[in-house]
């Protein structure tokens, strides 16, 4: 009850955060009007790395591939949709293999763009299979896999290199569930860190961003 | 509230017509110094602007490009708005239909799979820079230039590092007597992602003694023309058209106070009783008059003026030919917007702009012209729901909404077969052929064209396979696009010039330019703005004298 009570709270700041961020935004904007909003849909594929809580027992690093998919709304707004696959060739010395494959969706919204440059910050919700071991008394262990609804939040930085290329760095917290020592579910807080590198699809291109030195 | 305004415009008007008095540009005035004044007299057109309320016209065409190089429409946009700037920019839009919130419910995100034209976007191409400053902007002299009458100074600018997004670049042409921006032409920097800037050719007309005022705005993208799904890119081509600037024609407050009592007097010699008949007469010419001045007064239909009189001499030609002594007076009028239609109010026969500017010669406005006139002779009737002026209160732009002018299909279906009576017996009787190809032209753009040919008060002039006039469709020629001497109809623009101020229309007073290829007929296409810029006169009422949508083909012409 009281993780419920939790969640939720945490949930509202996160919604209350992007409207206001999205309200001053809004206000701070100038220049003209522009005459055409057009789809802006991104790929992105890149390496990740998840530090996953194993309860009553420890970490593990896992790493592997992250790929991604977004699409814009409105000037600010996105809707995305993020798979990634990680795996640790032995998790706590029990020479286990495991691994998290999960797929979230959800609203991206971009805070701050200058430049080139531009922050956003996210919110997601999917489901994950965690496929993990418990070490007991060595060598001894509880192994198994586990799916589950999961969600996460987090942020990141994209930077345009070049035409219809960017380089992205985000970190979500992740909400997963894995077997405790007892073989009850408990929760997972885990923090992954990406780096991708991003295509822009369907752009329009337009000629006039070059400015005089 | 309205009243201020209006003073406030004629103030400013008043004062920098004395200001306007010295006309020569001063021999020593350094580029630098030139600069100077065209951004002050900028910043006083940015504050005179937040004072009017234009109707602002934006007709789009998307373009497609085939295998061979010929480009041709694919689908189209329009809008009709009023423009607000004094608020950051607004527009409010006329729409035929309110979409519910069931629509923004279901469709919130319309844009993330197509692109989304937004009015205001191109309302706005009027505006250089709402904040013109010298320090953001590096400028390059060009040279100079007659713009028309004008003669310019013509400059390059660029926006500099650190100017804010969304400034201007391109080049700017200040007329040297005054140092107003008459035309500029280039783009907006720096755009998102998301939201796009288009390229545009922004014109201003000098409509009162020194106020230069945003006219027309052409726009055109041509990136890439692939036809992939991911990568296809924007290709357009648009009009935007800005009008009823005069504050007078919105607002009648004035009138009051210039009424003289003398003028009151009541000159029927006796009083006279009014019988039923003329009784039904005279409300149903009510319910007419209240349509035509509330159209008048929201700026869609021009003022009484000399196209009317050409429309009333064709229609007169129909009227003695074929005999028609017992038809009332017949009225003709403009609505200045650009969709093709026609229409009846009461006696009084409405063709829009549009319609008249691509027509391609006399016998063709003849057909259409012939039409209407068969409504009245058949006795189709106004709505004397008109004859009560609460009718008429609701806002500006849900005109479309609230005013009707259409036709049953059965009263079409007759007044084709009596219009053809009235062709029969007319001078026009030999030269229908033409006719007949534009109603081929009209049915074979109308499946991409459906906002330039769907109505905005009367009935389609196309609809499907279905075209009016089904007997002149059915005998014309063949539609042969590649014959460089069939002209089924004209490129849009090729014939009305409209004063932005007064709302007057008159014929444009082209020359003759001969085609040189089929490519360069353009039937019911967007083209750019060329207009010949003039000095306005000491009553301040002058138009661009010759607004030409250039080429302007005359085969068939007039």
């Amino acid at each position: 009850m009281r993780d419920t009570v939790k969640t939720t709270s945490t949930a509202c700041l996160l919604v209350f955060l992007l409207a206001g961020l999205s309200l001053g935004q809004n206000r701070l904007q100038s220049g003209p009007s522009p005459a055409v909003v057009g789809p802006a849909y991104d790929v992105s594929i890149g390496y990740a790395n998840l530090t996953m809580a194993i309860p009553s027992a420890g970490h593990v690093n896992l790493s592997g591939v992250d790929a991604s998919g977004t699409v814009a709304l409105s000037p600010r707004w996105g809707a995305t949709i993020d798979s990634s696959y990680l795996r640790s060739s032995d998790v706590l010395s029990t020479t286990h293999q495991g691994y998290m494959l999960s797929l979230h969706t959800g609203p991206v919204f971009y805070p701050v763009e200058h430049g080139n440059t531009r922050l956003f910050v996210r919110a997601l919700a999917g489901a994950a299979l965690v496929d993990g071991a418990v070490p007991l008394k060595s060598p001894e262990y509880y192994c198994g896999w586990l799916v589950r609804p999961t969600y996460a939040f987090g942020g990141g930085i994209e930077h345009s290199v070049s035409g219809q290329f960017v380089v992205r760095i985000n970190a979500d917290y992740v909400r997963t569930s894995f077997y405790g020592a007892t073989g009850a579910v408990q929760p997972q807080n885990n923090l992954r860190v990406a780096a991708s590198v991003v295509f822009h699809l369907r752009q329009h291109r337009h000629q006039s961003r070059a400015r005089l030195r | 509230m309205r009243s201020v305004r209006i003073i406030v415009v004629l103030l400013l008007s008043a004062t920098f017509a004395a200001a306007g008095e010295t006309p020569e540009l001063s021999p020593s005035l350094s580029f630098d110094q030139t600069i100077d004044r065209a951004i002050e007299r900028e910043h006083t057109f940015v504050a005179r602007m937040k004072s009017l309320h234009p109707l602002v016209e934006t007709y789009i065409q998307n373009l497609r490009e085939d295998n061979d190089h010929n480009i041709a429409p694919e689908s189209d946009q329009y809008f009709l708005g009023r423009l607000d700037l004094s608020d950051g920019v607004r527009d409010s839009v006329f729409q035929k239909e309110h979409k519910g919130s069931r629509h923004h419910f279901f469709n919130p995100f319309s844009a993330a799979f197509t692109y989304k034209y937004l009015p205001r976007g191109f309302a706005e191409m009027a505006i250089l820079d709402a904040n013109f400053q010298k320090g953001n902007y590096r400028f390059s002299f060009v040279r100079r230039e007659f713009l028309g009458e004008a003669r310019c100074i013509v400059i390059d600018v660029q926006p500099r590092p650190k100017a804010p997004k969304g400034s201007f670049v391109g080049r700017i042409w200040v007329e040297d007597r005054n140092f107003n921006i008459v035309r500029f032409n280039g783009t907006y920097a720096n755009h998102s992602r998301y939201t796009y800037y288009l390229h545009f050719d922004s014109w201003r007309f000098n409509l009162q003694s020194d106020v230069w005022l945003p006219s027309y705005i052409y726009v055109e993208e041509s990136g890439t023309k692939q036809n992939s799904a991911l990568f296809h890119d924007l290709y357009l081509k648009a009009q935007t058209r800005l009008w009823a600037y005069d504050p007078e024609q919105l607002n009648h407050d004035e009138e009051f106070t210039q009424i003289k009592v003398d003028d009151s007097v009541d000159d029927h010699p006796l009083a006279k009783d009014t019988p039923p008949v003329e009784a039904q007469r005279m409300w149903e010419r009510m319910a007419e008059d209240n349509a035509i001045d509330h159209l008048q007064q929201i700026g869609l239909l021009a003022p009484a003026g000399d196209v009317d009189k050409i429309l009333q001499t064709v229609i007169n030609n129909l009227v003695i030919t074929n005999r028609l002594e017992n038809v009332p007076e017949v009225r003709c009028r403009v609505l200045l917007t650009m969709p093709l239609e026609s229409f009846t109010i009461g006696h009084t026969i409405v063709v829009s702009r549009g319609l008249l500017d691509v027509l391609p010669d006399e016998s063709s406005l003849a057909t259409i012209l012939a039409h209407e006139l068969a409504h009245i002779v058949l006795g189709h009737r106004v709505d004397t729901g008109l004859a009560f002026n609460d009718r008429f209160f609701f806002a500006d732009t849900d005109a479309f909404q609230r005013l009707h002018f259409d036709r049953s299909p059965a009263d079409e279906q007759a007044a084709d077969t009596k219009a053809m009576e009235l062709l029969a017996n007319s001078p026009y009787k030999d030269k229908l052929g033409s006719a007949g190809l534009f109603l081929r032209q009209l049915q074979n753009r109308a499946p991409v064209l459906t906002n330039l040919i769907s109505p905005r008060f009367g009935t389609g002039m196309a609809n499907g396979n279905a075209t009016r006039m089904p007997a002149l469709f059915a005998a014309a020629p063949t539609l042969d696009q590649e014959r460089v001497d069939q002209i089924a109809a004209l490129p849009i623009g090729s014939r009305i010039k409209l004063d932005p101020w007064s709302n007057r229309v008159t014929m444009m007073n082209a020359k003759p330019i001969a085609l040189l290829s089929a490519r360069e007929k353009m039937p019911l296409e967007v083209t750019p703005f060329f207009p010949f810029l003039t000095y306005s006169q000491s009553e301040g009422k002058l138009v661009a004298a010759n607004p030409v949508s250039s080429p302007n083909p005359v085969v068939g012409q007039r």
